[in-house]
């Protein structure tokens, strides 16, 4: 048990913050109020510095692109079919890798990590701690989220080959047959027990089972308006819940999304928008997402920028005109909400997981250090 | 036409301080640095610039910026077909309609050192320019600047695939030694017979002239000290690029008093080469009485993050006024031309960059851009024709 004194809360649960303590008891947030003393449990006096609840990176492929490594480390991108829904990112990740240690570093304490951007489908998301004792820290057992490419990507992919998709219009239909096949499975391919017969088990419709059913949200990430527009055409036709990453040129068409309340999950800003398909990247997008009422995120994409400068991004998409409180929701509770997380982790309340960070001044500047990182009530990181 | 800037706070890049005072701006020059100027305000213009912060203009010294777009076909900066190219000029590859440099300018970048790739081992002739001109040549202000050299897993991973040299790092030296040789070769038999002109070689005179420095992609110690070796065999100038395990050789950097231009800083550690680099690099080096310089390496790292880069890089050990030196005047003495940029004093170009907080901080803005006493940003698009829409928002 630990009570940690003294603390100026952020709970990200309202924009006051409220000076007081709080009790970690069993990994959780026990309790939180003013003078709270418990035998057994060890104090830490936080003199009156910030704690917000950890960083929640919501896009990123962490472990599966080694920090410091080349091909040997590198489990990124199935690029031998472009439709897997079934390959889960949670069995690619290295926990060991240098990126877990100095993200928890600076504050991100969950990430949720995708396959690669190669394949149209590239498979299935998992949520992580960025650490803890446990060797495969994963926070949702089942399918997360199940994440899409659309744009230039998987063309690259495929690039030099003759194989689909070349063009965008493939892209379109690999993603429509992939569900429409997994639909008919569904429908059709079972025994009068409900059961499949062993010999038409397939794991890719199988994996598309739970975003059929609305159980989880099909992850689009595009950049262009176009593909945008195609993922929300899909989502559609196939009544599907959608997130939207990355989402690029979405504010070109921000009504759109915001009136059928998709997730944007926006960036990331720190990197190179040199690149064909980023001409119209604006780090001011965030603010008109956010002042449209939309569920805001904002991610790293981890190693496009490395996830210790997700707080960063954050700071960019507040000199570009978004509300400061609202950035700290961006990379805290919206991230949570978004992916379904929010019962446990995205902001400091009771019976939340007890992922807090003490830092030493305002949150998003640069000159800002993290004082003591703790994930699931144990102190991971003290400076 | 002139131009007179009121309550300003200074950065004197040289001396590493701050201090109040006006700057005034005649002819595209500083014409004077002082507290309370007062000019006859009838051909000129007047800024009240409410003592918000003003540093020279910012110089990124190593950067592929209007070279290479990523994306199909946007490279121009790297002719991997043969690994010795020295007679490619990194000024035929630049396109002024980048939009790049808008987003340059508009962080405060003035200057820039562009030079060509690290997939040849020699890359070719560098060039330094402003980010803003009327024209291609009104941007160039030095070439050829320097000659570029790559060292260690670039170069090799390239050639290897094309089953040509270098496969190892042997052959990158190898290579470099015996161009280098054969140049020198060239340089005293040229006096006596002037009959054939080989373009390589002829590009390799200002470097064995001492003219121009060797800039060496570097990163790992080895390497660092493989290039070393071979420039001070030829007697040559250099300047060290990345240089990411220069943490690791710091008496042996101190000693030889080379440049050291580092970044970039936010870019995860991709190679094998990079898996010592540590944002704590630049400062350690600085400390030991190294010049250390920042730099983007755009479009690796976008040249518009540099500042917040900067930032963290004092952060992690960099001292605060030596953090504003590493992009303005360090810069500006490697690469040899602070007698025009890299401080605000008279008779140097009017490049300004005036932020409303500090400039190594995310949320700080750029409020004014100036190049050659120009005001090419303030605060809202002004002056490249060719940047995209913009903010367009239904």
């Amino acid at each position: 048990m630990i009570i940690l004194k003294n603390c100026r809360i952020h709970s990200l649960e309202s924009p006051q913050p409220k000076w007081g303590d709080i009790l970690i008891k069993d990994g959780k947030i026990a309790k939180i109020d003013a003078g709270i003393s418990q035998s057994g449990a060890r104090t830490i006096d936080v003199q009156n510095n910030p704690v917000l609840p950890g960083f929640i990176d919501g896009h990123s492929h962490i472990g599966l692109v080694e920090n410091g490594m080349g091909f040997e480390g590198n489990d990124l991108n199935e690029v031998a079919d472009p439709v897997t829904p079934h390959l889960r990112a949670i069995d690619g990740l290295n926990f060991l890798d240098r990126s877990f240690r100095e993200g928890l570093e600076a504050g991100v304490t969950t990430a949720a990590v995708s396959p690669g951007k190669a394949n149209v489908i590239g498979g299935q998301t998992c949520i992580v701690k960025m650490g803890g004792n446990n060797p495969r820290p994963m926070m949702v057992k089942n399918l997360a989220a199940l994440n899409v490419n659309l744009g230039d990507a998987p063309k690259r992919a495929n690039f030099g080959k003759v194989e689909m998709p070349m063009s965008r219009m493939a892209e379109a239909y690999l993603l429509r047959k992939a569900l429409q096949e997994a639909q008919n499975y569904l429908k059709n391919g079972v025994d009068h027990d409900g059961a499949v017969a062993f010999a038409a088990f397939n794991p890719k419709h199988e994996a598309l089972k739970p975003v059929l059913s609305r159980e989880a949200p099909l992850r689009v990430a595009a950049h262009k308006l176009q593909d945008i527009l195609t993922a929300i055409s899909v989502a559609d036709e196939f009544d599907l819940r959608l997130i939207l990453d990355y989402c690029t040129e979405g504010h070109l068409s921000a009504g759109e999304i915001v009136n059928r309340k998709i997730p944007v999950m926006l960036g990331p800003y720190l990197t190179d928008s040199s690149s064909p398909e980023l001409l119209r990247r604006d780090s001011g997008a965030a603010a008109v997402f956010s002042r449209a009422g939309a569920l805001v995120s904002l991610i790293t994409d981890h190693p496009d920028v490395p996830v210790q400068f997700l707080p960063a991004c954050a700071g960019i998409a507040v000199r570009e005109g978004m509300a400061y409180d609202e950035a700290l929701k961006a990379i805290t509770i919206n991230p949570a909400k978004a992916l379904g997380i929010d019962h446990r982790v995205g902001s400091i309340r009771e019976g939340k997981d007890a992922d807090l960070i003490v830092m030493d001044g305002e949150a998003l500047k640069i000159k800002t250090r993290v004082l003591m990182t703790i994930i699931d009530g144990e102190i991971l990181y003290e400076a | 036409m002139v131009l007179l800037l009121k309550n300003c706070t200074i950065f004197d890049a040289p001396k590493g301080i701050f201090k109040a005072g006006d700057i005034l701006i005649e002819g595209g020059k500083i014409k004077a640095v002082s507290s309370q100027i007062e000019v006859e305000s009838e051909a000129g213009e007047r800024i009240d610039l409410k003592m918000a912060t003003v540093l020279p203009g910012l110089i990124d010294a190593h950067s592929h910026i209007g070279t290479w777009v990523l994306g199909h076909n946007g490279n121009d900066a790297n002719e991997c077909v043969v690994s010795l190219t020295p007679a490619l000029r990194i000024i035929d590859a630049l396109n002024p309609e980048d939009r790049a440099f808008y987003d340059a300018y508009a962080a405060g970048i003035t200057s820039v050192m562009i030079a060509p790739g690290s997939g040849n081992v020699i890359g070719g002739q560098c060039a330094v320019i402003k980010t803003y001109g009327k024209s291609k040549a009104d941007r160039i202000i030095k070439f050829p600047a320097a000659l570029k050299v790559a060292f260690g897993e670039n170069p090799k991973r390239v050639y290897a695939e094309q089953k040509k040299s270098p496969a190892s790092r042997m052959a990158t030296a190898a290579l470099v030694r015996e161009m280098l040789c054969r140049a020198k070769l060239y340089l005293e038999q040229k006096e006596q017979t002037r009959s054939i002109t080989d373009l390589d070689l002829e590009a390799l005179l200002p470097l064995l002239k001492g003219d121009i420095p060797l800039k060496i992609h570097a990163h790992r110690a080895d390497d660092i000290m493989t290039a070393v070796g071979i420039a001070e065999e030829f007697g040559l100038r250099l300047t060290l690029e990345h240089c990411t395990e220069g943490h690791l050789i710091v008496d042996f950097l101190k000693e030889r008093k080379i440049p050291v231009m580092i970044g970039p800083g936010g870019l995860f550690r991709t190679k094998i080469e990079t898996g010592n680099a540590t944002l704590q690099n630049a400062g350690i080096l600085a400390k030991a009485g190294i010049l250390v310089s920042l730099i983007s390496d755009h479009p690796f790292e976008n040249c518009k993050y540099l500042t917040v880069t900067a930032g963290y890089v004092r952060k992690n050990g960099l001292d605060e006024a030596e953090a504003l030196k590493a992009l303005t005047i360090n810069p500006a003495r490697a690469l040899e031309l602070d007698d025009r940029i890299g401080s605000i004093e008279p008779g140097k170009d009017a490049d300004i960059a005036v932020f409303d907080g500090d400039p190594l901080e995310t949320m700080t803005k750029v409020m004014l851009t100036m190049i050659n006493g120009e005001i090419v940003y303030q605060n809202g698009a002004i002056g490249n024709p060719s940047h995209p829409d913009g903010r367009n928002f239904p």
